[in-house]
């Protein structure tokens, strides 16, 4: 890499579109869509979120089991890979 | 209404999310007295209460503590029940006021719960903000709330506020002369939703308080329903906090979460985490077991030593004690588990237990929410039945329901003990084991394991259909209260010896008629000794008569009338068994006076004919795989019958598990003999 554009622009992040079931612990996310299974929705919702919040993978259950997610509040919750892989997010990464 | 009359009661619900605390306030006004009550056809876990208040006041308040809800479209039955109350559908259930629980930690979502009610159900509300521990609220952020709200507000912390306080707010506040029905708007359910709610035909109302609105079109309308709430209780908190700081405990559970849900230690810290409480039900309890038993038997000599020999002696020491005392011996095991899992479920671990576990029962076809009422199942399978009630997905509900009573619950704690105790040496098997411990550990393994493959079986059969969603909250870890463990405990043991008071005492009477009666001749005794007349008498009698009747079918699992008889019993309630031997051991025992407990009786017992022990590993084994399987509870039935609306499904779960204990166990003796 030449060194004059890391100069210029000394971090260059890109926007990635990720499922939520594909994002690994310890990342922060901003949520696009919900999904369609209604349930999944509704409940989301309740919880006190919106499309546009920030999530955080706080750890993914043994076994493949389901995403444990922190959002704003004093709360965390855990959703099944099955449902989580139609959440989709935007991950901004280097 | 200026006069009211102290008969007149004020009914208040609480409504609020999961974990809000609305137990602990409800425990906080009521002292606690819990009662569940029925309505509608349907058991539902409401708790109603009077207020410890209402001596000293004109006005009598009874508060309702309901299932939390999220929002008003139930995702499960027992949501179902509260939105079914709120929403005045059920006839038996009028309301005065709804009080809203808050949890200040979890304020958007819990506002935005707040928000539909006032909009959708009835907008006279009492609002009571729980967990602001630190009184962060300011009176005047308060009194903004107020304003914006147009509602009387109470900020507390369940920890630290004073409970008269609470009391008193509430009889401030609660009662409201009249009620101007104000024109709201409908609320809007998905047909999903609205098939929590009692069947529309039962219902004394023309029209029903909700509209019912289908395909993906209704779903966006439910869901812009919910999100608009969401919307102004953000407006409403931005306008009124400047900073609102959360308690430290999200953070330190974040971190917890980390450790405790890891994909490699989360499996670990949950094996190690029950095989610590399983192990401790056996090497703390079996003391304090060994010196109740030693209690109940000397307390039975001594007051027989008092008594004049002939039938109401027997009747104490051989019925009442030998009979019921059998059964309370093993109140330390049950005091000791219930106080275990009260602190696991006091932690918070619970949920995150139910996530270790998700993946491994989806592939049983159930879902990581049917953990906790399998653990119940631990204790007794009707809370567990009851606590299923959480699962959204019916079929997965009901694949769990129908197998619960596989679960080793502590019924059969008992048998497994009387039996493994007296038949299992005590010695190390593979270096490290102690072969009890591992007969235990078998024996429970091989219920729960059975539980899961047939669920598995329903699945793919009778309840074959797609898996429920699987999203649960994590409430923040808590430090779990010795207090309220304890009482938890105390509690439990006193339902348990509740029912050995009561339903085993009386059955254990009726054992005891049955095993001396009808009295024999005394001309047939002649000649014979003391101890075969006592036999003749016991096999000629009423009991006698039906355990030999089954001895032919129970013959080739090697059990003799004897264990037939304790089989026929333990259909009632599982304990029976061990009552019913201790009633037919001490009755067919009248030569031996010395102080000896059941496990030596049964030991010395003797074929009369060919003078080799009648009971042996093989027989003990038999009748533990018997018992591990089959259903013999009739309250298990009862609540079966309940929750699936008929008696196909208890009839059907008693006919398979009755057939998998009676194959189970012929292959058991088969094997060992």
């Amino acid at each position: 890499m030449n060194t004059t554009s890391k100069q210029l622009t000394p971090r260059i992040y890109r926007k990635i579109m990720a499922k939520l079931s594909e994002i690994k612990a310890g990342h922060r996310v901003k949520i696009i869509h919900f999904g369609d299974d209604p349930t999944v929705r509704f409940k989301l919702i309740s919880l006190g979120i919106l499309p546009g919040d920030p999530i955080d993978v706080i750890s993914c259950a043994p076994f493949g089991g389901p995403q444990v997610i922190g959002h704003g509040e004093a709360q965390s919750f855990a959703i099944r890979k099955e449902a989580s892989q139609f959440v989709e997010v935007e991950l901004w990464t280097k | 209404m200026d006069q009211v009359t102290k008969n007149q009661k004020l009914r208040l619900l609480i409504v609020g999310l999961p974990n809000a605390g609305k137990s602990t306030l409800f425990n906080g006004l009521t002292g606690g007295n819990r009662k569940v009550s029925n309505y509608s056809g349907i058991t539902v876990d409401a708790a109603f209460g009077e207020f410890l208040s209402n001596e000293e006041n004109n006005q009598s308040i009874e508060i309702v503590d309901l299932p939390g809800i999220y929002n008003l479209n139930p995702s499960s039955s027992d949501e179902g029940v509260t939105v079914a109350t709120l929403l005045g559908l059920y006839p038996q259930m009028k309301w005065d006021k709804i009080i809203v629980l808050l949890d200040y930690q979890r304020l958007e979502a819990s506002l935005n719960l707040a928000l539909s009610i006032k909009e959708y159900i009835n907008d006279d509300l009492l609002f009571l903000i729980n967990k602001d521990d630190e009184g962060e609220i300011k009176p005047e952020l308060r009194k903004e709330m107020q304003r914006q709200l147009k509602a009387h507000i109470l900020t507390m912390s369940a920890l630290s506020t004073d409970k008269n306080v609470i009391d008193h707010f509430i009889r401030q506040h609660g009662p409201t002369p009249e009620v101007t029905p104000l024109k709201r708007e409908r609320l809007k359910v998905t047909p999903m939703a609205a098939s929590f709610f009692p069947a529309a035909d039962l219902l004394d109302t023309k029209e029903l308080p909700y509209s019912v609105v289908e395909g993906s079109e209704g779903e966006a309308q439910v869901e812009a329903q919910i999100a608009k709430e969401l919307n102004t209780a953000r407006t409403i908190i931005n306008s009124v906090f400047t900073e609102r700081k959360l308690a430290p405990e999200s953070n330190a559970s974040q971190k917890i979460d980390r450790i405790v849900l890891h994909p490699v230690f989360g499996g670990i810290i949950f094996v190690a985490l029950f095989y610590f409480i399983f192990n401790s039900i056996y090497t703390w309890a079996g003391p304090a077991m060994d010196f109740t038993e030693a209690l109940v038997i000397n307390l039975g000599n001594f007051i027989g030593n008092y008594l004049p020999e002939g039938l109401f002696k027997s009747l104490i020491v051989d019925g009442i004690f030998a009979g019921t005392g059998g059964v309370v011996i093993f109140l330390p095991q049950i005091m000791v588990l219930f106080f275990l899992l009260s602190l696991l479920e006091q932690s918070g671990y619970i949920s995150r237990a139910a996530l270790v576990t998700d993946k491994i029962m989806s592939v049983f076809g159930l879902n990581g929410k049917a953990f906790l009422p399998y653990l119940s199942g631990f204790a007794c399978a009707i809370p567990g039945i009851m606590a299923a009630r959480t699962l959204s997905n019916q079929r997965e509900r009901m694949a769990t329901i129908l197998t619960l009573p596989l679960i080793t619950c502590s019924a059969r704690l008992p048998v497994y003990i009387l039996l493994v105790g007296t038949f299992v040496p005590d010695t190390t098997v593979l270096g490290i084991f102690n072969a009890r411990a591992l007969s235990f550990f078998f024996l429970y393994f091989l219920g729960s394991i059975s539980a899961l493959i047939i669920a598995k079986v329903m699945r793919l059969s009778v309840f074959k259909g797609e898996s429920g969603n699987f999203l649960i909250d994590l409430p923040p870890y808590q430090r779990p209260s010795i207090r309220v463990a304890l009482k938890q405990s105390w509690f439990k043991g006193k339902n348990f010896l509740k029912k050995a008071g009561t339903v085993i005492l009386a059955l254990s009477i009726v054992i005891w008629t049955l095993s001396t009666f009808p009295e024999v001749n005394q001309e047939k005794l002649n000649g014979l000794s003391d101890q075969e007349a006592s036999a003749v008498r016991l096999e000629s009698s009423l009991l006698g008569q039906m355990g030999k009747g089954i001895e032919p079918i129970i013959e080739p699992l090697g059990m003799n009338w004897k264990v037939g008889v304790g089989l026929l019993v333990s259909f009632g309630a599982r304990e029976l068994f061990v009552s019913a031997l201790g009633t037919l051991y001490a009755l067919g025992d009248e030569v031996d006076e010395e102080n000896e407990g059941l496990r030596e009786k049964l030991l010395a017992e003797r074929d009369p004919r060919t003078g080799r022990p009648l009971f042996d590993l093989a027989t003990a084994w038999s009748i533990l795989i018997f018992f591990v399987f089959s259903l013999q509870c009739t309250s298990t039935l009862a609540i079966l019958k309940k929750e699936t609306g008929g008696w196909k499904w208890p009839l059907y779960t008693l006919g398979y598990t009755v057939a998998l204990g009676y194959l189970g166990s012929l292959f058991a003796y088969n094997l060992l003999s």
